[in-house]
């Protein structure tokens, strides 16, 4: 239903700023009565534009159309047109003008409300206009009728979209005729704006206007649009479990998982192209490892392979927390990820993050037995569901925690795998006698003596095992996490330089290791980061 | 070509009650009540059939247990919908699998003597079989 707002019966109120004809009051435009409203309005004839007329309405209003007809044209004539909008929130409310009448408010506006221009018109030849809002769409129970247009000499133009609420929640409307030439006194005969209720308003206001809707159509026209009344009444009586299952049923399809008719807290793209979730996944898993089988697509049962494999979906994920953020009726708990309670299934997410760590180790030609390991870890986490790789992964999380503040940023995954494992040694074995490696700690990084006891163990243990000297091989200058005022780099071959030496010594692509006296392309002397 | 009804009759806790109505020989002559229950593991774990009214099957036994590949415990797939399921079960009363009988005498009936197998699974389902509802005795009656 899009209704002529200017109707009487929908009790909007008009204003002019400026003196009017006698017989031409701008009430005419809204008024009842066929003869007035045939008259129009006009200006006294002295009143030079612009002219303000303002219509106020009683609830707020989404616009679809605006028709203006002016006062029937003659050459040279030319009416300059604009319409602005405003929305205010401190107005008389529709039950009030109900039982008051109109005459109780005078005038709708005050000067404090601002007002949007949505649209402006030039009236030449044509003495018709209707400006339309293209984004305009109708909505039940008001999805019937569409008013007829002024015809095809009429022309046409769009509202513009400026906020939010320019077009979709108004309660002035303001038309500004900014000029008039040809002579003719200011004015215009017929004045229409075809919309709808906003958004915003009451079930209440809904129901008493489509009331009044109902009680101005014909009569064969009445049947078929009662429903819409009863609708209304029913989907108020029941207004809030409907809320809720109008919120489920929002909810669009591709959130939820086709298995189990849930929303996906974390969706995983299947080489079948379906997203499941990451538990669905998990459970039917376990539910085909207790029959033997290989991880397999759900749908086609078709065993995961190197190139096809489950993915996780990212970005489906942030458009159901977002979803979920906005519609915060749902359970909470669904936000967020969810941790796998019980015995940790591998997932693919777990595979993936490993596949990628298995990559850095690829480039990395120092440490051949880690890469091995890395690799094989992985390869059983993707084949089999088997409880090795598991705890593969659960030990390098859990090794990782302590160490986060440790600054070893660029250090690869391997490396800081063996370090831990190291670390996991020296601890085991500092309560037996040793002094070897006491021996070697104070020859190769004395620094690292004096102060800095507490990560001790664990430099020594990764300086022990990858970096055979620990300084300089140039200028001996000794390198510690508190040493920041230069870069270091180190070669393939372990030893490390400072840039200042690196710079000096650079000649070409290649650039050789003063330590070993080896030669090394320059892409593999790496920064390091103590 | 066969063509079958089913209409759900009641549903409880977790299973769900439907009368199968088949419009052509040997089993047209009743309706059958069958119970699909679902396990608190569904989709996961498979539903389960049972026929609620006796019928003279070769596939289907006196406790009304049916063998149906689809929802075999092993060859489950959460991804198979109960549709699915009806329509296997469906094809199965239809076209019975004398190859993998739960009851051996009626499949050798049936692939010996088809005819005497027709006549007596008809005088069964005459017997045993619940009333069809009345308005599909009216449809019956005027189509003949």
């Amino acid at each position: 239903m899009v209704i002529n707002l200017c109707l009487p019966q929908y009790r909007p109120r008009i204003h002019c700023n400026k003196v009017c004809a006698d017989g031409y009051e701008v009430q005419n435009l809204i008024s009842a009565d066929p003869m007035r409203k045939s008259l129009g309005f006009r200006a006294e004839y002295f009143i030079k534009p612009p002219v303000h007329i303002t219509i106020t309405f009683p609830f707020n209003v989404e616009l679809y159309r605006i028709d203006i007809v002016a006062m029937t044209g003659q050459h040279h004539v030319s009416t300059k047109l604009e319409i602005y909008t405003s929305t205010s929130s401190n107005k008389t409310t529709w039950e009030e003008m109900l039982t008051h009448g109109p005459d109780s408010v005078s005038q709708g506006f005050s000067d404090g409300d601002i007002f949007t221009l949505v649209g402006r018109a030039v009236l030449k030849k044509e003495n018709k206009v209707s400006l339309v809002n293209r984004s305009f769409r109708l909505r039940p129970p008001f999805d019937k009728i569409v008013p007829e247009s002024l015809g095809d000499e009429s022309l046409s133009q769009d509202l513009w979209r400026k906020g939010p609420s320019s077009l979709v929640n108004v309660t002035h409307l303001k038309m500004c005729i900014s000029h008039v030439a040809g002579g003719i006194p200011t004015g215009f005969k017929r004045f229409e704006v075809w919309g709808q209720p906003a958004r915003s308003c009451p079930p209440q206001v809904l129901n008493s206007i489509l009331k009044l809707y109902c009680e101005s159509l014909p009569q064969d026209f009445k049947k078929s649009t009662t429903h819409l009344a009863e609708f209304e009444d029913a989907s108020r009586s029941n207004s809030e479990p409907m809320e809720l299952v109008e919120t489920l049923e929002n909810i669009p399809s591709d959130f939820l998982d086709p298995i189990t008719l849930e929303l996906m807290p974390f969706p995983i793209l299947l080489p079948s192209g379906k997203v499941i979730d990451q538990s669905t996944l998990e459970k039917y898993n376990k539910s085909e490892a207790t029959w033997g089988r290989l991880p397999n697509d759900p749908f086609t049962g078709v065993p995961y392979s190197q190139n096809s494999k489950p993915l996780p979906q990212a970005s489906l994920k942030a458009r159901i927390d977002r979803f979920l953020l906005h519609n915060s009726v749902l359970d909470t708990g669904m936000l967020g990820r969810i941790q796998a309670s019980g015995p940790l299934v591998p997932s693919c997410v777990a595979t993936c993050s490993f596949k990628r760590k298995a990559g850095c180790v690829e480039k990395n030609s120092e440490a051949q037995g880690f890469k091995l390991s890395a690799v094989s870890a992985y390869n059983s986490v993707d084949q089999t569901s088997s409880h090795h790789a598991v705890k593969k992964i659960k030990i390098e999380t859990i090794v990782n925690v302590p160490q986060n503040d440790y600054p070893v940023d660029s250090m690869s995954h391997e490396q800081r795998l063996s370090q831990s494992l190291d670390s996991a040694l020296a601890s085991a074995l500092s309560s037996l006698p040793s002094f070897t490696t006491k021996l070697r700690e104070k020859l190769q990084h004395p620094s690292n003596l004096d102060g800095n006891s507490t990560c001790d163990n664990i430099t020594t243990a990764e300086h022990n095992r990858s970096n055979p000297v620990q300084g300089c091989a140039v200028c001996s200058k000794a390198f510690s996490p508190y040493f920041k005022a230069e870069a270091v780099y180190r070669f393939p071959c372990g030893h490390l330089m400072c840039r200042p030496c690196l710079t000096q010594r650079q000649q070409s692509s290649l650039i050789m290791c003063v330590g070993c006296e080896k030669l090394f392309a320059t892409s593999d002397v790496l920064r390091v980061h103590f | 070509c066969l063509s079958w009804k089913i209409c759900p009759w009641k549903t409880c806790q977790n299973c769900v009650l439907f009368r199968l109505l088949q419009d052509n020989p040997p089993y047209d002559k009743g309706a059958f009540k069958i119970e699909i229950s679902f396990p608190a593991e569904y989709p996961f774990k498979p539903p389960k059939i049972t026929f609620k009214t006796k019928i003279y099957h070769p596939n289907i036994d006196d406790k009304g247990q049916v063998c149906l590949p689809i929802i075999n415990a092993e060859n489950w797939k959460p991804a198979t919908k109960t549709d699915q399921v009806i329509q296997a079960l469906i094809a199965l009363v239809n076209n019975p699998e004398p190859e993998h009988p739960l009851r051996a005498d009626l499949a050798e009936e049936f692939t010996r003597d088809y005819k005497k197998f027709m006549k007596n699974a008809e005088d069964y389902t005459k017997k045993f079989s619940e009333k069809r509802p009345f308005d599909d005795q009216q449809q019956q009656q005027q189509k003949k």
